[in-house]
């Protein structure tokens, strides 16, 4: 037997064998019996058709008395007796002819009794009719034809005949209703016999299977009975530490959310002091751009003043090259007055007076000379100056140009600033509203936390529970383990 | 130097021109001397003016190939063709100059001879009491010009020493 059936399917075989066992019984025995039934009914059957073939006979005998009384008598009560065998006989020739309908040579048989039975009641017709008018010698007359006794002894050779048939008939019916009637009991004796083993067999082997079956099973239900044990023990342990665990966890996130609410405080403040600081880091840009401007202003200014410096060193340059005309002029007639003086004293005497008028013309030169000298120092000066101021106001230009830049890199600054702050208004909001949303957030965390700390503790009661459970199921596997394996134990 | 001080020295300059014409002309030229301060390559030497023909000044001279290495080359002065001669050269100083000397005086000799020399540093008019005379060891004589101590350039002198350079080249070979 497959070990690895259901304890459905093996009672269901254990049933099913000895149900099919007893139902070829049955059916056997009702084969039988029936068969027995048949037989019973046709040896019934032919005691019907004797009984029918002995009542005609009877009633022939009955009918041959009446008729022979009233011939002899003359008394019309025979006559009586004479109508109802007459109609007995009818009757009973009809059923006899139903009865014998299975059997062709039986009807045969009936179909030719049939005439001779008419001319039996014929001439007992005829012979109370002849005696009714004639008298009685007329009547015995008749009678001592003896047609009426050959016709009834024809009737009972026939009737004979029946009856023999018939009763052979019998006979073998009865041998085979005591056949039938031996078959149903050996059918019943051997099949009970067979069930009894069957059941026998069966129950033995599938006993032995499902003990096996539920030792097994009940040796791993209680490994894992223990097992369980060992695990929701465990369990409860844990839960108990998940419980004290959870309320620490309630705790701190308590903690977190006042840390949070101080965040969100701070995080707004700090979005008021940027906001502050955007507001001043824009008059200060303001104050930049202005400046800038300023300094623009002041870029046009000493562009002018270079221009104006470089035409004054333009302009001394000029009166360089005029003073270099001058000069010029001045060697030329310090050159005359010395030839003018060559010529002077060329001429002696006379021309000492020309002499006079030509050493003031070299005076004169010579003071034009040393003028021009000086005019020529100054305009150096001048130039110097020139080049100074250019220089200076350049080497101004140059700062005011790099303070422009410093200022607009001020600017600049002062824009990201103002950018930055704005940046850090926005963040500050932004992580305001985060704290807020992380407070309710916590609150949320906070209100699930209890929740899982009220489910830890009910966890923990669940695993006491489960453990004392795992306690009882070990003691019950143990306890089924003895009733089904007891030798185990 | 300022506007005022220019104004000063302009009417300062007016006052001496007229007062050099408002004076008696004997107080004014007692004995003078006119004198040329000259320097000729390193040489600061004092000229009379009274030995010289003219003094120019910028005028182009033409070199030509000559055996005599002080004379520069001619130059047309006053219509006529004049040898110029390098006076620092003749006085004897070592000269390495890249341009020709501007200056030029002119002497008489037995033609014209231009002298050129680099600079007419002043012209003065010196009395004569002034002048160092020529001492016994055959110097020139000498005048302070300016608080330097110039020698006088004896024109004489250096004719003399030209007339050394040129006559070889005079006599017959």
């Amino acid at each position: 037997m497959a070990s690895n059936w259901t304890f459905g399917k093996k009672l269901a075989l254990g049933f099913a064998v000895p149900s099919l066992v007893l139902l070829m019984i049955s059916g056997a025995a009702y084969r039988t019996t029936e068969s027995q039934l048949e037989d019973a009914k046709w040896v019934e059957h032919t005691q019907d058709v004797r009984r029918l073939i002995a009542l005609l006979i009877a009633e022939l005998g009955e009918l041959e008395s009446s008729q022979r009384g009233y011939i002899i008598t003359g008394d019309t009560e025979y006559l009586d007796g004479y109508v109802k065998a007459q109609a007995t006989i009818t009757t009973a020739y009809e059923e006899l002819r139903t009865a014998t309908r299975d059997n062709a040579a039986q009807q045969q048989r009936m179909i030719a009794m049939k005439p001779l039975i008419e001319q039996r009641l014929a001439i007992a017709s005829e012979n109370i009719e002849l005696r009714r008018t004639q008298g009685l010698e007329a009547a015995v007359t008749r009678i001592s034809t003896g047609k009426g006794r050959a016709a009834s002894e024809q009737i009972r050779r026939a009737a004979d005949q029946i009856d023999d048939t018939e009763r052979l008939l019998l006979d073998q019916r009865k041998l085979q209703a005591a056949a039938s009637a031996n078959m149903v009991e050996a059918v019943i004796v051997w099949g009970c016999a067979l069930g009894l083993g069957l059941v026998v067999l069966l129950g033995t082997v599938i006993a032995r299977s499902l003990a096996a079956q539920l030792g097994s099973a009940a040796s791993r239900m209680q490994s894992a009975s223990s097992e369980l044990q060992a695990a929701a023990s465990q369990q409860a342990s844990g839960a108990k530490e998940q419980a004290t665990a959870m309320a620490e966890i309630t705790t701190t996130i308590s903690e977190l959310l006042a840390t949070a609410r101080q965040i969100a405080e701070s995080s707004q403040r700090v979005s008021q002091i940027a906001e502050q600081t955007a507001g001043s880091a824009r008059v200060g840009q303001g104050t930049v751009e202005r400046g800038h401007e300023s300094m623009a202003g002041i870029r046009r200014q000493v562009d002018l003043i270079v221009a104006n410096m470089l035409e004054l060193g333009k302009k001394s340059q000029h009166i360089g090259a005029v003073l270099d005309i001058v000069s010029e002029l001045s060697e030329q007639t310090n050159i005359l007055s010395i030839n003018a003086t060559i010529e002077a004293a060329g001429a002696g005497e006379a021309g000492k007076r020309f002499a006079v008028v030509a050493d003031e013309i070299r005076k004169l030169a010579d003071r034009v000379s040393g003028s021009t000298k000086e005019i020529r120092s100054l305009i150096e000066d001048i130039r110097a100056s020139v080049n100074t101021t250019v220089m200076t106001t350049e080497s101004g230009s140059k700062a005011v140009d790099a303070g422009a830049r410093q200022l607009a890199d001020v600017a600049t600054a002062f824009k990201q600033i103002a950018g930055l702050v704005s940046t850090t208004t926005d963040a500050a909001r932004e992580i305001e509203l985060s704290t807020k949303q992380q407070s309710t957030a916590v609150e949320q965390v906070n209100v699930a936390v209890a929740n899982v700390a009220q489910a830890t503790r009910e966890n923990e009661a669940s695993s006491v529970q489960t453990l004392h459970t795992a306690a009882e199921l070990t003691k019950l596997s143990t306890e089924l383990l003895r009733i089904v394996q007891p030798q185990t134990r | 130097m300022t506007e005022h001080d220019v104004a000063q020295h302009a009417r300062e300059l007016r006052a001496q021109l007229d007062a050099s014409f408002a004076e008696p002309r004997e107080l004014v030229r007692p004995a003078m001397s006119a004198l040329l301060a000259i320097r000729a390559g390193e040489e600061l030497r004092a000229v009379q003016v009274s030995e010289l023909q003219a003094v120019l000044a910028d005028r182009p001279i033409t070199r030509l190939p000559t055996p005599v290495p002080e004379l520069l080359g001619l130059g047309a002065i006053r219509g006529a063709i004049v040898p110029v001669y390098d006076l620092a050269a003749l006085l004897g100083g070592h000269v390495q100059r890249r341009h020709a000397p501007r200056w030029i005086m002119l002497v008489q000799h037995r033609e014209l001879i231009a002298l050129a020399f680099d600079a007419l540093d002043a012209q003065l008019m010196v009395p004569a009491s002034e002048i160092a005379s020529a001492s016994a060891d055959g110097g020139d004589g000498a005048v302070r010009v300016q608080g330097v101590l110039r020698p006088l350039l004896r024109i004489a002198a250096v004719l003399e020493i030209i007339e050394r350079r040129v006559r070889p080249l005079r006599e017959p070979r």
